[in-house]
């Protein structure tokens, strides 16, 4: 017999192989890409196949950048110039509305202020613009 | 084997059948998703529920209120701040696992700064744009609603730092800073640090092939290997409960939540990148907002700092720095959980709701 009863069924256990499999895997696969993300030599093998896909995305962005301009269609750039126009009036309007507030304040606070007493000099001013009436 | 055996292992054969057919069916359905899905998914799964009302909009960026449960409301408003680098409901993800919903409970008037998702009209915006216009202006309207003259500042994950740099910039306005897992000092913080070395990440580069925005896909992409064996253990985790319908509902909601990923604004990223990974200038106190250094020893009011004890994003040393950089009284809290399980999972996200809450609550 090449298993002992007990581990001929351990062995038919539903799952077994399954859950053995995936955690050596796991442990492996943790270990090795784990390692992985810290050498530096991979980390620049990365970062130049990025930069390589970074310029072909440039030069794909340019050649469709070209060919609507040709079907003198707007193109993203034109678009984002529109919105970030319309970004910055919003901004205005809401920088206006701002000082809106702050001179509503001022006014507010202005007329919480009693109202100054009138001086000796502006009575006599009045006293003299009745005579001359 | 008697029949008896046989029988049982044939009721184990179809278990392990029908969990290996629930587990694909549920990981192929989260890598299908679409941009477009988010919002079925949302109303689907009663995502972020806690009721609330737009009191400023300017460009993508909302300003909410959540509507008061209680009729007195703490005095000083609060307002949230949160990552730029996914959605804001993480903080709001269902009922009863939401630390707004749990601040309004307790009749804290909470705000919050949903930056939205960046378009190509963000394409000149900067970091300074964000903090000295978009988030300055959101405190002023909050001030001027509530009468109140300072506020409560709360930031999460990069919002945190967001948060720190406004507060070492206004800081007559801050009555309370509140950080959550927030990164300070980005000198060895972790793989991050080390991929975006200056040698390997060329910040121009990228920045000038992707134009306005650096789409989501990009920024997203190093996530999942930053500890790759926490990524490993969730499908693990899932694989184990996906026959219990409470575990997938709340996978299903948290899942989403990382899958509704935002575009990073390609000035914003720049300056992200460069100043803070890079030069790691904040921690220096050089890190500057239209020409005003903010620096963090401006920041006189409390403090409290609850960083995550296994935080793979940033660790907690990172955050821990804010610690000695203020003047402020500071209050330091460890929480025995991961970046976005410590608001999220139990117990511990009760502990960080509890801890937050009397800060804020206390005189």
């Amino acid at each position: 017999m090449f298993f002992e009863p007990d581990q001929f069924r351990k062995f038919m256990e539903p799952g077994a192989f399954q859950k053995q499999f995936f955690e050596q895997m796991e442990t492996m696969f943790v270990e090795k890409l784990g390692e992985m993300l810290r050498d530096p030599d991979f980390l620049e093998k990365i970062s130049s196949s990025m930069g390589t896909g970074l310029d072909s995305k440039k030069k794909a962005d340019a050649m469709s950048k070209a060919y609507l301009e040709k079907m003198n269609m707007p193109t993203r750039d034109d678009m984002s110039k529109v919105l970030q126009y319309l970004q910055q009036i919003e901004a205005k309007i809401l920088d206006l509305e701002e000082k809106i507030e702050d001179l509503q304040d001022e006014v507010a606070e202005l007329k919480k202020k009693p109202a100054p007493k009138a001086s000796a000099s502006s009575s006599a001013a009045k006293g003299r613009a009745k005579k001359d009436g | 084997m008697d029949n008896e055996q046989q029988t049982m292992m044939s009721e184990e054969a179809k278990e392990l059948l029908e969990k290996n057919r629930k587990y694909a069916e549920v990981v192929l359905k989260s890598y299908s998703l679409s941009p477009d899905d988010f919002d079925r998914i949302k109303t689907e799964l009663k995502l972020a529920p806690t009721p609330k009302e737009v009191i400023h909009t300017e460009c993508s960026v909302k300003l909410y209120r959540y509507t008061p449960k209680k009729k007195k409301l703490h005095s000083v408003p609060l307002v949230i701040v949160p990552s730029l680098i996914l959605k804001y409901y993480v903080m709001d993800l269902i009922t009863d696992h939401s630390i707004i919903e749990h601040f309004v409970n307790q009749g804290i008037d909470v705000y919050l700064v949903d930056w939205g998702v960046p378009g190509d009209e963000h394409g000149k915006l900067t970091f300074d744009y964000y903090i000295d216009t978009f988030l300055r202006r959101c405190v002023r309207k909050v001030m001027r609603r509530t009468g109140s003259k300072k506020i409560n500042l709360m930031g999460q994950c990069l919002g945190g730092t967001i948060a720190s740099v406004y507060a070492a910039t206004y800081p007559e306005q801050i009555n309370k800073l509140l950080c959550l897992t927030t990164p300070i000092d980005f000198e060895d913080a972790g793989l991050l640090s080390l991929w975006t070395d200056s040698k390997t990440f060329d910040i121009d580069k990228i920045v000038e092939s992707y134009g306005n925005v650096i789409p989501a896909d990009f920024v997203h992409a190093c996530f999942q290997y930053l500890d790759v064996k926490a990524t490993v253990q969730s499908y693990k985790k899932l694989y184990n409960n996906v026959l219990d319908d409470n575990f997938l509902y709340y996978y299903r909601a948290l899942d989403s939540w990382l899958k509704d990923k935002i575009p990073f604004p390609a000035q914003v990223f720049k300056k992200f990148i460069r100043e803070l990974y890079q030069e790691n200038r904040l921690a220096k106190g050089k890190f500057t907002v239209n020409g005003k250094t903010a620096d963090l020893s401006n920041i006189t009011c409390p403090v409290l700092n609850v960083v995550s004890q296994f935080d793979h994003v940033f660790p907690e040393k990172s955050a821990k720095a804010l610690n000695d950089l203020v003047t402020g009284e500071t209050e330091y809290h460890v929480i025995p959980a991961g970046h976005v399980t410590l608001v999220t999972i139990f117990p511990q996200r009760f502990e960080t709701f509890r801890v937050m809450t009397e800060f804020i609550l206390k005189d």
